[in-house]
């Protein structure tokens, strides 16, 4: 994703002058490209993120467009008050652009881990929030990026992601959900580079002969709530998988959609813990400890699946959600 | 007690309806002693009657006469150009002295007056401290500290790319220069030799709670910025003609700069000045009459 992001950035360097790229003094020989096109138009502002929040601020206010780079934790909650003050509430249009989100960054350990990035931007009024989960979902955020007003909130993995699925998105369609998997067992939504880890689930269980439908989302906010509500309709069991914790993120924004439209379907949540990791993991070991792994993801589905149709059968009420299995860490090197 | 607020009321809608000193184009370089000493006791007595309704006073009174000398004698802002590329931008980092922006930008034109009168008002876009989004002479909304300079720095960088000569001066407190993005934007303005920035910082020697030579120690501030590699020039914040001299000043090729003002928190009214108190009463009744005394023509 990495990669794609800074490509298409060269792309947009070259076709439009307002472009602006200011790095925490992060991505090192990646940002070439971008000071042959035109090196005025780049700018290490060194290892000071909540100025370079202010400073991209003034830049837009001089109608330029600012990209701002640098890992997810130091860009986001490192800077809170100068997102909401200096680009929210003065609306400026400046885009960040957050390396690493969730737990991309793993063996780095938890000062580079961006697990609580979404929800924690997701109370800022007016703050798009991007979640591409493939190079050419990235590609199609910035190429849909210049026509939009106000600060947005780009949030990339980090390198090597697969493509989702071959599907073309359009840019004026990063807002609509990318139905990955046609199926009528039920409903996983993703947003972010774990899609790719959701796919892999959906193997799973259609190799057991359920046919779940994988969605996933680009953007987080505006949340596309009315599509989602419509692929609810069937009221089969629905998961969230997301790299994010619960707090503020996809599970708990689909709960509050499923109450609030007071839908029946089946729930359950699957989430980074709310804790911090306490050995080095690398980016794969870390979504296992997380449960977010594709077999994690499938067990949990097939649980919800199994219990729903039982419940359905019984007439009972459904259990209350469960945090998926605590992590084990002499079980997971015995694996690894 | 209602008849006496309906009087205040009355007499301060009389007063904000005088037509506006208006900015005059040729005052650039002219300057006409009677006249700016007139304003700034005029913007003295808006503050006032704002005061009525918020805290703050004391500081606003210490800066009031350094943006009227801005928006009156320096910037190249009037009511014709407000939105033109080329004019020049400030931004009240020490956003709690909106009072004085406002008086100011009232008595400028750039705002309309009868505004003045709702400050602090339920309804009012005039908050305690700069709005963003309503009103366009605000070029930048604050009021927390710490993000008028890394906001001007961008401005005055962006100014530079766009190619358009304009300047941006940002007004901060001696209190605020305690915040970190104070420093780390005064390094990168140095640092990308933006001549077209200048920071205004109102040195009353006070923050909200003490002195700041207890909080911070004796660190001289001019030499502070000085070791970030600003020119630093310094002015009696309340002499209008040094005000005028140092704020018009072209800065040194390739250096952004720095003019530290030495003011008196309150300044103007006696019992307010150096008092710490009235960084956080509201100004009524008698203390107001009293007040407004002080300020009088004569």
């Amino acid at each position: 994703m990495r990669d794609a992001f800074f490509s298409e950035l060269a792309e947009l360097f070259v076709r439009d002058d307002r472009a602006v790229f200011v790095t925490g003094d992060l991505g090192y020989k990646l940002f070439d490209s971008l000071v042959q096109i035109d090196r005025k138009r780049v700018v290490n502002f060194g290892i000071r993120e909540p100025s370079m929040i202010g400073y991209a601020a003034g830049l837009g206010k001089t109608g330029l467009l600012p990209f701002v780079y640098s890992i997810v934790p130091f860009l986001t909650l490192r800077c809170l008050e100068q997102i909401k003050l200096d680009l929210c509430y003065n609306r400026c249009s400046v885009v960040l652009v957050g390396v690493g989100g969730g737990l991309a960054y793993g063996p780095n350990g938890p000062s580079h881990h961006g697990p609580d990035d979404v929800g924690t931007l997701s109370c800022l009024p007016g703050l798009r929030i991007l979640t591409p989960g493939d190079p050419h979902e990235v590609r199609t955020c910035i190429k849909a990026i210049p026509d939009l007003k106000g600060p947005t909130y780009l949030r990339l993995g980090r390198n090597k992601e697969p493509e989702l699925s071959a599907q073309v998105v359009h840019p004026l369609e990063i807002v609509r959900p990318r139905i990955l998997t046609q199926g009528d067992e039920g409903t996983i939504v993703s947003f972010g580079s774990v899609g790719s880890n959701v796919l892999r689930a959906g193997k799973i269980l259609r190799d057991q002969g359920i046919k779940p439908r994988i969605v996933h989302l680009m953007t987080f906010r505006p949340f596309p709530e009315e599509q989602l509500l419509r692929l609810l309709k069937d009221g089969a069991p629905v998961v969230t998988v997301e790299e994010h914790v619960a707090s503020g993120g996809l599970g708990h924004r689909m709960a509050a959609m499923i109450a609030t439209n007071g839908c029946s379907n089946p729930f359950r949540m699957l989430a980074i813990p709310d804790r911090f990791p306490d050995v080095c993991l690398d980016h794969d070991a870390a979504l296992k400890w997380a449960g977010l792994d594709p077999k994690s993801i499938a067990r949990e589905f097939l649980a919800l699946f199994n219990r729903s149709a039982a419940s359905a059968r019984m007439g009972g009420i459904d259990q209350i959600w469960q945090p998926p299995v605590s992590y084990k860490y002499s079980a997971l090197s015995a694996k690894t | 007690m209602s008849i006496q607020t309906h009087d205040r009321r009355h007499q301060w809608e009389r007063l904000v309806s005088m037509p506006a000193i208006r900015r005059k184009e040729s005052a650039v370089g002219t300057f006409e002693e009677p006249e700016i000493k007139k304003l700034l006791l005029q913007l003295r007595r808006d503050v006032v009657h704002m005061a009525e309704r918020s805290a703050h006073v004391a500081p606003a009174l210490s800066c009031v006469d350094i943006l009227g000398v801005l928006y009156f004698y320096v910037l190249n802002v009037s009511p014709s150009n407000s939105s033109a590329l080329d004019r020049d931008r400030f931004i009240l980092s020490k956003g709690h002295a909106a009072m004085a922006l406002y008086a100011v930008l009232a008595r400028a034109g750039l705002i309309n007056e009868s505004e003045t009168g709702d400050y602090c008002q339920v309804g009012s876009y005039l908050m305690e401290h700069p709005p963003a989004g309503k009103i366009p002479a605000i070029e930048f909304a604050t009021g927390s500290l710490g993000h008028g300079l890394p906001v001007a720095v961008g401005m005055a960088k962006g100014l530079e790319l766009k190619g358009l000569k304009a300047r941006v001066f940002v007004l901060l407190g001696d209190g605020e220069c305690d915040e970190g993005t104070v420093w780390e934007s005064a390094a990168v303005a140095s640092g990308q030799r933006l001549d077209n920035l200048i920071a205004v910082v109102d040195q009353n020697g006070w923050q909200a709670c003490s002195r700041c030579c207890e909080v911070s120690g004796e660190i001289n501030l001019g030499d502070r910025w000085a070791s970030f590699g600003w020119s630093v020039d310094s002015a009696d914040g309340h002499d209008p003609e040094q005000l005028k001299r140092c704020l018009s000043r072209r800065n040194d090729p390739g250096r952004p700069r720095v003019v530290i003002c030495h003011t008196v928190k309150g300044k103007g009214i006696n019992f307010m000045e150096n008092n710490l108190e009235w960084h956080y009463r509201p100004v009524r009744g008698d203390e107001k009459e009293q007040a407004l005394r002080e300020l009088s023509d004569a």
